[in-house]
């Protein structure tokens, strides 16, 4: 793996690597990749097992306030976010000309 | 060094009247302020709370209502587990300042046991550590020996215990966070079997690997925490409804008889390379055990040796995913002023926001997951996952439970592999197995006569009993 992988992989990854701490990965990862490359050395296959146990789901109910929540829930969620304009989150502009 | 208070004692004292809550509480605060600046394993105390919540208690004990096991009993809760109007920030920059909407299940079940939540403790950020040296808010130091690491993630949990601040803890173990913590500063540790208990409002990690589970002084302690913490929440649909047999029974693991159970010893487990007290001390704890009549058989779990790189695979892909929530936009740090457009507001709140591990780690999953490798890496570890359960089923045919070392050594100095990724990683060499496998493990002090030892013991899905019971056996038997 070279620079240009980790810097590709960080735009995957919507993360910025700066120059100064690329190479310091790139050697990490030589050495991870490696280390994991070790599965190759298993040619088992198994039918992948069922769950040793069996989820139970909720039923699929509307709810106009989830009793799981304080009644403040919403007014909480809007305080976090960076900035906010009539009860709606305020993000950058997603398309532009 | 004095005893260590425990849950059973501690209740025993407050219903008797030898001790009021507000006592306990002041003795805990007095603790954290002459402790906590050089340990470094609260990152905040919810100090007037907890004055407050104490004095409530001392009122309900004068009027002779019974009281819970749990209630009065000051508890640290990790900072990744949300308590509804606190702080919780995963020891990373990203989250500094983000306070929780809403409390996890397992807290929700804490306070209608009247457990004191005394603060949060520090932790490798986002749970990806083994020492607590990647948490953005300083390191832990360990109680036992302030030159170094009380291990990780749960760092923070175990010295709050070790070090007196709190009689018990709740950690989250992904692959070892708890146990190896446990073992690092001399308390127990336990991570339940997946799905026992409700990861709801944990900041998740690996959403299939990550369970929450007490640390605390003793066996018995971590037995009454996880019978309040454990059992289905429809928030959470991959915990489980416990059937009777798979409930907690605690008269039972205080008086079962330990001679008729067989516990195996893997021999993938017993190999150069561990320290020479650590196999010494298991040693000890072997012939303790053969003492109470317990049978030791050697057993073999072949695909043990490839955990470790199957845990890397799986572990970061996911990690990869959970972590693509905290991009500045919804919640915590936010680079939206100095960002030209939104992919901008993503990269740079997330370069500010995220240190080196969670940063690698990310990049790993990525990687792993990508087009052109995901069947080398991803698909071909899920199938060894498959393997590493089958080989523990096939054991636990024979075995009633599998008795290991934690940790292959004792703690280590604080920057010892602060800079070599790879040898961090193998701290977990002996606990990720049970991670990927979904099985119980809880770490136990073992004997030393230096830095603290821990053993692990495992047991098949959902027989926390039988670890309970045989670390409560060997507890009696040495103290």
């Amino acid at each position: 793996m070279n620079s240009s992988d980790v810097n590709h992989l960080a735009d995957l990854a919507y993360i910025t690597v700066p120059k100064q701490q690329q190479s310091g990965f790139e050697q990490d990862f030589q050495g991870i990749l490696q280390n994991i490359a070790r599965l190759t050395e298993v040619s088992e296959e198994v039918d992948l097992l069922p769950t040793y146990y069996h989820q139970t789901l909720r039923e699929d109910v509307k709810h106009i306030h989830n009793p799981a929540f304080t009644s403040d829930i919403h007014q909480k969620i809007l305080q976090s976010m960076p900035q906010v304009e009539n009860d709606y989150l305020v993000v950058k502009t997603i398309l532009t000309k | 060094m004095t005893t260590p208070l425990t849950i059973t004692t501690l209740h025993d004292e407050l219903v008797s009247g030898s001790t009021t809550a507000t006592q306990v509480v002041d003795s805990i605060l007095a603790a954290i302020e002459t402790k906590n600046t050089e340990l470094n394993a609260y990152t905040e105390v919810f100090t007037e709370d907890i004055k407050k919540q104490a004095k409530e208690i001392d009122i309900k004990i004068k009027t002779g209502a019974t009281l819970g096991i749990l209630e009065g009993i000051p508890m640290s809760i990790k900072d990744a587990i949300m308590i509804d109007n606190k702080k919780c920030t995963s020891s990373s920059l990203i989250l500094e300042p983000y306070t929780a909407v809403y409390d996890a299940t397992v807290i929700k079940r804490l306070k209608a046991a009247g457990v004191i939540l005394v603060g949060k403790t520090n932790l490798d950020e986002f749970a990806m550590g083994s020492s607590t040296e990647s948490s953005a808010f300083e390191p832990t130091k360990n109680p036992v020996d302030l030159e170094r690491v009380p291990g990780g993630s749960s760092g923070g949990s175990a010295a709050s215990v070790a070090g007196g601040m709190a009689v018990a803890s709740l950690g989250s173990d992904t692959g070892g966070s708890i146990r190896q913590p446990a073992a690092f500063t001399g308390i127990v540790g336990l991570k339940p079997t997946y799905g026992r208990v409700s990861r709801f409002g944990l900041i998740a990690m690996a959403s299939s690997l990550d369970q929450i589970g007490p640390l605390s002084n003793t066996t018995l302690d971590a037995a009454h925490i996880l019978e309040t913490i454990e059992g289905h929440d429809e928030l959470d649909a991959t915990s489980v409804h416990l059937t009777p047999e798979q409930a907690l029974d605690i008269p039972r693991i205080q008086t079962a008889d330990v001679s008729k159970m067989t516990v195996g010893l893997p021999k993938e487990y017993f190999i150069d390379g561990i320290a020479p007290e650590i196999r010494e001390s298991i040693d000890q704890v072997i012939q303790t055990y053969k003492g109470l009549g317990v049978t030791f058989k050697q057993i073999s779990l072949p695909y043990s040796e490839y955990a470790i790189p199957t845990y890397y695979i799986l572990m970061p892909a996911e990690v990869s995913s959970n972590l693509a929530r905290f991009d500045g936009i919804r919640y915590g740090l936010s680079q939206r002023d100095s960002a030209t457009n939104l992919l901008d507001v993503y990269k740079k709140s997330r370069e500010k926001g995220f240190g080196d591990e969670t940063t690698r780690r990310i990049l790993l999953g990525t990687y792993v997951l990508s087009s052109g490798y995901y069947g080398s890496y991803y698909s071909k570890a899920k199938q060894i996952q498959a393997l590493i359960k089958r080989d523990f089923e096939q054991a636990f045919q024979d075995v009633d439970a599998i008795l290991t070392p934690t940790t292959p050594h004792t703690a280590f100095k604080i920057g010892e592999k602060a800079n070599d990724p790879i040898s961090m990683y193998l701290e977990d060499i002996f606990t990720v197995a049970t991670n990927i496998a979904g099985i119980p493990g809880i770490s136990i002090p073992a004997p030393t006569q230096g830095l603290p030892i821990g053993f692990q013991l495992m047991s098949t899905h959902f027989d926390e009993n039988t670890i309970l019971t045989l670390g409560h056996a060997y507890e009696q038997t040495t103290k």
